[in-house]
């Protein structure tokens, strides 16, 4: 069969493709696209964002696991010595500090039947002990560190005379209380 | 024809990245594919329906459904030529509901057409316009294999497989309607 045809068309192809579709059919086109492509920018920035959230997760975790470590270490540097600054020093405040426990523990057993009072003296206690950590604080970092425990055993010191005299407050005020209950039965 | 579809599969898509976007869901990817395919498609559609509007329609269908199923085109052939797959088919099935009895080609005798075909166009000087023309004057059938064989490419085994006919129908088919589109060009005094 000739080919004369079949070339011509071959050889001008371009020419039969004549026809432009109209302006607006990418529009109707885009109306219509599937959900995946008319949520395409969402998406986009979904996907960006779990790569980027996790590299931010990434670096915060390397972030905490640095401060910690570090605050280990300062911590542990923090842990002063205290025999090393003055043995009898720290003989002292080791002393103070079981017997203020002690006191403590005794002074909360009047909370139950005297809240106000125990609101009171506790508050005492709690401002003096306050002071001493912020000195405990300041030891590792201090130049004087042997002026610095010193001020922390007479804070302790104080503690415990505090605690004494709230305790023989109480025990007289138990006794007055006593006195007064034998009086009225002697009445 | 085939081994031009061949080639053109062999060598590697060179809008493999914006197919590959596109099936990321970029909105700009697809207009890119549409922006580079739109116009050769829709002349392939309306090659087949014959009609600027119904070839529109078949476009846009055609574009919602390659950009709907995108991401299970596999990529072993261009975007081109799957699109172009889907462009045809569709157009064909529009013809369909339209009832054109494809199956009136497979009616036909089968003759032998062999002696018949004896004109020789070689020297004929055609102009494009003219030859568009006279497709355009072609039955319905004879067009279609008449477009889908010489311009869209596609061998008989392939046009057979489209239209649902045997392979060898659509040569006979093929023959018929350019032994018809040469009448019709000399009808209309191009010389042969």
């Amino acid at each position: 069969m000739s080919k004369g045809l079949e070339d011509f068309i071959k050889v001008n192809r371009e020419e039969f493709d004549d026809l432009e579709p109209s302006a607006d059919l990418w529009g109707r086109i885009e109306q219509h696209l599937p959900p995946q492509y008319t949520e395409q920018q969402k998406r986009e920035t979904k996907t960006f964002s779990l790569g980027f959230v996790l590299r931010v997760a990434a670096a915060v975790i390397i972030v905490m696991g640095i401060s910690f470590a570090l605050y280990l270490h300062n911590s542990h540097k923090d842990r002063v010595d205290l025999a090393a600054i003055n043995p009898q020093y720290a003989r002292q405040q080791v002393h103070y500090t079981s017997l203020i426990e002690t006191k403590r523990t005794e002074l909360k057993s009047i909370e139950k039947s005297d809240p106000a009072l125990y609101k009171e003296f506790n508050s005492e206690i709690t401002k003096m002990d306050s002071t001493y950590k912020q000195l405990n604080k300041e030891l590792p970092n201090s130049p004087n560190q042997e002026q610095v425990l010193l001020a922390m055993i007479r804070n302790l010191e104080i503690q415990t005379q505090v605690l004494n005299r709230q305790l023989q407050v109480i025990e007289q005020f138990n006794q007055i209380k006593k006195e007064q209950k034998n009086e009225s039965k002697d009445i | 024809m085939q081994a031009d579809q061949n080639l053109e599969a062999v060598y590697i898509d060179k809008h493999y990245q914006l197919v590959v976007e596109c099936k990321q869901g970029s909105k700009k990817a697809c207009y890119e594919l549409y922006r580079l395919y739109s116009k050769a498609m829709l002349n392939v559609a309306f090659r087949i329906v014959g009609n600027i509007a119904e070839a529109e329609d078949v476009l846009q269908e055609a574009f919602l459904d390659a950009f709907g199923k995108v991401k299970d085109f596999r990529q072993d052939t261009t975007f081109g030529l799957w699109l172009k797959q889907i462009v045809v088919n569709r157009s064909i099935n529009l013809l369909r509901k339209r009832k054109l009895d494809l199956i009136d080609l497979e009616g036909e005798q089968i003759e032998n057409i062999a002696d018949e075909v004896a004109e020789d166009d070689e020297e004929v000087k055609y102009r494009a316009a003219q030859v568009k023309e006279a497709i355009k004057e072609l039955p319905e059938g004879y067009r279609l294999v008449i477009s889908l064989y010489l311009l869209e490419g596609y061998d008989h085994e392939e046009i057979g497989q489209i239209l649902n006919i045997s392979e060898n129908t659509s040569r006979t088919q093929f023959l018929r309607a350019k032994r018809k589109l040469i009448e019709i060009l000399n009808r209309k005094g191009i010389p042969s």
